[in-house]
């Protein structure tokens, strides 16, 4: 199906030769700053980073991605869960679906087992903290998974990324999404400053969040306790399609918001204790 | 759901609509580089305008402008595919990247790619023709015009032919140029004057394949296998490193499984799932014992093997006693072979029995998916290396893994020279310079004894080209080569076509400037997988200023300096020693469009591509383009992939005219010769009593193409090598090598000494600092065991390495990465000049002491590499000293008897170096090199003795420049005598 390899194209940083792509999709072009703004800033485009045990790119997730581009006969990329290449992947079997039984059945595979797991939380996310530019592409993207997921039919189980995603331990999971339930990014630390009236020190995610629970951790969790509240309330509001695997996300968003609730609980007791 | 499922559906027309119409114009839809289709390159349209920041402007975004021209490396045989970025401001190179089009490297490069730009702005390059202004070797240059150089080489080359002494002209080549285009100047000159590198080089590996299959080099499906054998450090160090390596890894990623025969753990051992590091010299044991259990266990392709060997021939010749039947042969296989059992073959070489099982196991699995390939590494090592390749193929030849996919094809299938528009005759001379009658089955010339050859008074030579080649230091015992080189008598006119200097250049008459990858004219097309395609190399910014509408009719007027693109050179130099077109060479280098004036290159490749390449002239016209201009823009052309079972396919009826069939299936036919197209080198098989030519083999009542050997099969037996003397070694067997443990004294240890570095490029490495810079040294690999032998040696430490020459000092390294018993020094490295020499290179280079006093020679280093001030501002960051040493001037000459290969490894010992040696010295006696050269010498079986039929050579063997039939006949009385 072209209109995913046009999709893919967009994850690439822009270039002149873009410009056809984004008129046949009637969709804006991006500039070089939109695309590292929210590729390289925002939404890293990469399924490990989400459905991974650390929120960071490569380990065990990569090379699950990577085993599926083996296990179809195909040499894995040198990232192989990088969203360019998996819509890539996933144009290739959706050309040659109508003829082939077997690329009908890898379709809802990859569909069901790489992509739905973290790509709808991911766009749904890329709507509120993306920028401008890309978010008619998320738009259509999204539309493009949905109408997929229909078409190929619900999974049998749930993926194997979110089954093998280990339950949240507190702080040292919070940025691992497929963990907490949440996809928390720079735009969202910047806010939590803004919001609590911290400041704010430049650096990777863990670090920036570090260093607000450094100047007034009880605010901090609190509002990471909102956060996976909210991130239950986008999931919630996901379609009924999808629900294999919102499933696991509001469950393990819902977990996380109790458990920091129960920590500044816990923590202020302690404190009226002492 | 509908609505938006046809919504998306409408949009995915529209977005498929739109990429038809742009791939229509020959454009690139989708950007690049991109994930989406693993395309890192810049689209293809917008070669002509590309922008990309400027790295040296960094942290501000300064666009560059580029024009992209495709070009070919130069840097091994390879061919790879490369990128000229040429800035459309200054029309400079900025740099070399992959070419996506290329066939065979697919966009990837080794590091030697991007390095040719470090060769392009060599501050030390040779960039105008220079003539000696003092005596040979005295290192006094004076700069003259290519006139002068060319009207004195010419006269001389004149005076040679007009008075019968074309023998008396020789071209010594190192690395390749375009496919025969040489060999064809030579030929319209009437010369027998090729000489190439390949005795040192290859001929061992070449003379096993050849023996099998009629041609002489293998073309292995990697990419496709499931078992790969590699019998070198191939992913690294062996042609064709980038195009097989990628391939290697494609088929591992798949599952393949990669067995890798080295003495040391080279970076490709490290990769593989079976190391083994056998005795040097034993691997063709091992690889018999593989073969016997194959056929014992009957897991191996018995159809194929009763439909494809010459084994009737063999009982007929071999064992006329026996039924003439397969199961026949069968047996006496085993018979033959009986010795080779896995324990034999572990105690031959040293290694596991276990794991030689596990081996063999692996190989019946693969089926006729097995790949191997060997090339210098043991076949270039050893007395009798050649049966190395010959027992590695008999594994193929076995499991019918023979053109198959995942299998070794033939390499003729896999390559493609077309035809130039002129093919001038074979020339009607010998010469016994190159081809002397002691070596009649010689793969190739003969090139390292020529100064033995000079010595004993066989010729003398009038005038000597080394064209990109520097055998003082590439050769062993290049002591023997200066004091050729400086004796004027016996060479009248040395004069050296190259990009750098060199330690030959040195000992020039003229040094005259050639080009680079980016500034000569090239066709290659090699055999790197099952494919036949045609690269062009071109000089870059020629073609840049063509795009730009100027007219260049000289390269020399685009290249650096004046620097020549070689087909120019030749062309003008033929019009020089021909200039009235009286002595018939004229006529192979006039324009067909302009009679009576001189071939210019873009009539000349013009012709080739619009004529000769099936195809491109259909591909370029419908982008426009004329198929030379197509072939300037993309630099490669893939003409047919997957060529698959040639041996296999029906002769067609027009080739089938008054059919004979001999009595092992070999058919004949009067139809005349069809003219190919591809004018790749094949063998000729003699043809029938009747004059009939070979043209298939009968196959069950169907004319089959068969292979170009003799019997139109694959030969288990030769009769070609039983015939010329060497009856015991006509099957593939085990010859012991010259270092083989019971060639050895108690206290001698073998020198491996043919492996390299993969940044490394011969010669010109020094000229390549970003490559020097990865590595520089070449210490002496020992074992722990055999350093604690020799008094508890440690790494750094200076040792002494004694061979039959003389001796060379250099660092020890000890590492477990290489057997007890075996040392190893890689080649490449030990660049130097005399300190006489002022003109010159100063990069990467030693300048040495020079010492000849009667037969003994000293070199002692006076000073390493250091840094400098230049035009290029990175020779100032040259922040190491050691440039390797230069131990091949420490070995005599072993030709094989057989293939004439070099025999490099060498027994020595070692121990730790005298008070005070200092790394890089050398000592060698020459008087002690003849005595080597008579001692292998006396091993030879001369034509004069065991010719069957009063010729010197068996006709149907391949050799770079044949001459005419006539020219084969032995003369009335041996040269020798």
């Amino acid at each position: 199906m072209e209109l995913f390899r046009a999709l893919a194209s967009f994850c690439e940083v822009p270039s002149p030769a873009l410009i056809r792509v984004a008129g046949a999709l009637e969709l804006p072009v991006p500039s070089a700053a939109d695309h590292a703004e929210l590729f390289a800033f925002q939404l890293y485009p990469y399924a490990s980073v989400y459905v991974g045990s650390a929120g960071m790119m490569g380990g065990e997730p990569a090379d699950r991605v990577a085993g599926f581009w083996r296990a179809i006969g195909l040499t894995p990329p040198v990232e192989p869960d990088h969203l360019a290449a998996l819509l890539g992947l996933y144009a290739s079997f959706a050309d040659a679906s109508d003829e082939q039984a077997q690329a009908r059945h890898l379709r809802h595979a990859l569909l069901w087992e790489h992509l739905l797991p973290w790509l709808p939380f991911w766009l749904a996310r890329l709507r509120e903290v993306g920028p401008p530019a890309y978010r008619g592409w998320g738009e259509l993207l999204g539309r493009a998974l949905l109408v997929e997921a229909e078409e190929l039919g619900p999974a049998a189980t749930m993926p194997l990324h979110l089954r093998l995603a280990a339950p949240a331990a507190g702080l040292d999971s919070v940025l691992a999404a497929g963990r907490s339930g949440m996809i928390l990014t720079r735009a969202d630390l910047v806010r939590a400053g803004r919001d609590l009236g911290l400041g704010l020190r430049q650096g990777e995610r863990r670090f920036v969040l570090d260093s607000l629970l450094c100047q007034d951790a009880p605010a901090v969790l609190v509002w990471l306790g909102a956060e996976a509240r909210r991130s239950v309330v986008i999931q919630r509001a996901m379609p009924a399609t999808l629900r294999p695997v919102t499933q696991h996300w509001v469950a393990r968003g819902e977990a996380t918001a109790t458990s920091f609730e129960r920590l500044v609980k816990d923590a202020g007791q302690a404190y009226v204790n002492a | 759901m509908s609505h938006a499922r046809d919504e998306l559906l409408r949009i995915d027309q529209r977005v498929r609509a739109a990429r038809e119409a742009t791939e229509a114009r020959g454009e690139t839809f989708y950007p690049g580089p991109s994930r989406v289709h693993l395309a890192a390159f810049p689209p293809r349209e917008r070669w002509d305008d590309w922008t990309e920041l400027d790295s040296r402007s960094w942290p501000r975004r300064t666009p560059k402008r580029y024009m992209l021209v495709p070009t070919t490396c130069f840097n091994c045989e390879s061919a790879c595919g490369l990128l000229a970025y040429v800035d459309r401001e200054t029309l400079q190179i900025r740099k070399f990247e992959g070419n996506p089009e290329h066939p065979g490297s697919r966009g990837r490069n080794c590091a030697k790619g991007p390095a040719t730009l470090n060769q392009v702005t060599d501050p030390d390059r040779v960039l105008y023709p220079l003539r000696r202004a003092a005596g040979r070797g005295q290192g006094r240059w004076e700069r003259v015009s290519w006139d002068e150089a060319l009207d004195q080489i010419a006269a001389r080359i004149r005076s040679a032919i007009t008075e019968g002494r074309p023998n008396e002209i020789m071209y010594h080549v190192g690395r390749p140029g375009e496919d025969g285009f040489t060999e064809r100047v030579l030929a319209a000159w009437g010369v027998d004057g090729h000489n190439s590198h390949t005795n040192i080089c290859s001929s061992g590996g070449r003379a096993g394949y050849h023996y099998w299959m009629g041609l002489d080099r293998p073309s292995p499906d990697h990419a496709n296998a499931e078992l790969i054998i590699l019998i070198s450090a191939h992913l690294e160090s062996g042609h064709y490193f980038n195009p097989h390596a990628q391939r290697i890894v494609e088929a591992r990623e798949r599952g393949a499984r990669l067995v890798v025969f080295d003495v040391r753990l080279s970076n490709t051992a490290t990769h593989a799932d079976h190391w083994v590091s056998p005795r040097p010299g034993s691997e063709a044991a091992i690889l018999l014992a593989i073969a016997r259990e194959l056929v014992g266990s009957g897991r191996y392709n018995r159809k194929f093997v009763e439909r494809w060997w010459n084994w009737r021939e063999y009982l007929a010749r071999e064992r006329p006693d026996l039924e003439p039947t397969f199961a026949s042969f069968e047996r006496t296989f085993l018979d033959l072979y009986s010795d080779y059992t896995f324990e034999f073959a572990a105690a031959e070489s040293g290694t596991n029995r276990r794991q030689l099982e596990e081996i063999a196991e692996l190989v019946a699995r693969a089926g006729t998916r097995l790949s191997t390939h060997t090339w210098r590494s043991a076949a270039a090592g050893n007395l009798g290396g050649w049966q190395v390749s010959r027992c590695l193929f008999l594994l193929n030849a076995l499991m019918g893994a023979v053109a198959t996919e995942g299998g070794v094809h033939p390499n003729a299938w896999n390559k493609f020279v077309p035809r130039p528009m002129y093919v001038p005759p074979h020339p009607p001379a010998w010469n016994e310079l190159t081809w002397p009658a002691e070596y009649p089955l010689a793969m190739n010339e003969l090139s390292f004894l020529l100064p033995h050859f000079l010595d004993e008074g066989r010729g003398g030579l009038e005038v000597y080209f080394t064209r990109v080649y520097n055998p003082v230091w590439t050769n062993p015992d290049g002591f023997r080569w200066i004091e050729m080189l400086t004796d004027e008598a016996r060479v009248g006119l040395h004069i050296a076509l190259t990009p750098t200097w060199s330690e030959t250049a040195f000992f020039a008459d003229y040094v005259l400037p050639m080009g680079h990858a980016s500034e000569r004219h090239d066709l290659h097309s090699y055999e790197t997988h099952d494919a036949q395609w045609l690269g062009f190399r071109q000089p870059v910014l020629r073609t840049a200023r063509n795009r730009l509408g100027e007219t260049v009719a000289d390269t020399r007027a685009s290249n650096p300096g004046e620097v020549w693109e070689e087909n120019e050179f030749w062309i003008e130099l033929s019009w020089r020693i021909d200039p009235d077109g009286s002595l018939g060479i004229r006529r192979y280098f006039e324009s067909q469009e302009r009679p009576g004036t001189k071939l210019g290159v873009d009539e000349y490749y013009g012709w080739i591509f619009a004529n000769s390449v099936p195809g491109l002239p259909e591909r370029a016209a419908a982008e426009g383009l004329t198929p030379l201009k197509w072939m300037r823009r993309y630099g490669a052309y893939e003409i047919r992939r997957g060529i698959g079972a040639v041996h296999e396919e029906e002769v067609p009826a027009g080739e089938l005219e008054d059919v004979a069939i001999d009595s092992f299936g070999r058919a004949y036919s009067r139809a005349p010769l069809q003219v190919p197209t591809n004018v790749v080198p094949v063998p000729a098989p003699a043809p029938d009593a009747d004059g009939r030519h070979p043209v298939g083999v009968d196959l069950e009542g169907t004319i089959r193409r068969g292979f170009p050997t003799p019997s139109g099969r694959l030969e288990f037996y030769s009769r070609t090598l039983a015939e010329w003397g060497w009856p015991e070694y006509a099957i593939p067997n085990y010859i012991r090598s010259h270092v083989h443990p019971d060639n050895l004294d108690a206290d001698q240890v073998v020198l491996i000494p043919t492996f390299r570095l993969p940044v490394q490029i011969h010669t010109r490495s020094a000229n390549s600092k970003w490559l020097a810079e990865i590595a520089h040294s070449n210490p002496l690999w020992m074992h722990p065991s055999d350093a604690e032998r020799w008094g508890g040696i440690q790494t750094g430490e200076l040792v002494r390495v004694e061979t039959e020459l003389g001796h060379f000092v250099l660092k020890a390294w000890v590492t477990e990465g290489i057997r007890p018993g075996v040392v190893g020094c890689s080649h490449h490295m030990g660049r130097w000049k005399p300190s006489s020499e002022a003109t010159g290179q100063r990069q990467m280079m030693a300048t040495v002491d020079l010492q000849h006093k009667g037969s003994r020679w000293d070199m002692r280093r006076l000073n390493g590499a250091a840094p400098y001030q230049s035009s290029d501002p990175d020779t100032r960051r040259i922040w190491w000293t050691d440039v390797g040493v230069h131990q091949n001037l420490t070995f005599g000459v072993h030709p094989d008897p057989i293939s004439g290969m070099h025999c490099w490894h060498q027994a020595v010992r070692v121990r730790r170096a005298e008070p005070g040696e200092a790394a890089g010295d050398i000592s060698v006696d020459t008087a002690r090199s003849r005595e080597v050269y008579r001692h292998w010498l006396d091993g030879t079986r001369s034509a004069f003795q065991v010719s069957p039929d009063g010729t010197r050579r068996p006709y149907w063997l391949l050799r770079p420049l044949k001459p005419g039939h006539d020219a084969f006949r032995l003369p009335a009385t041996s040269s020798k005598e």
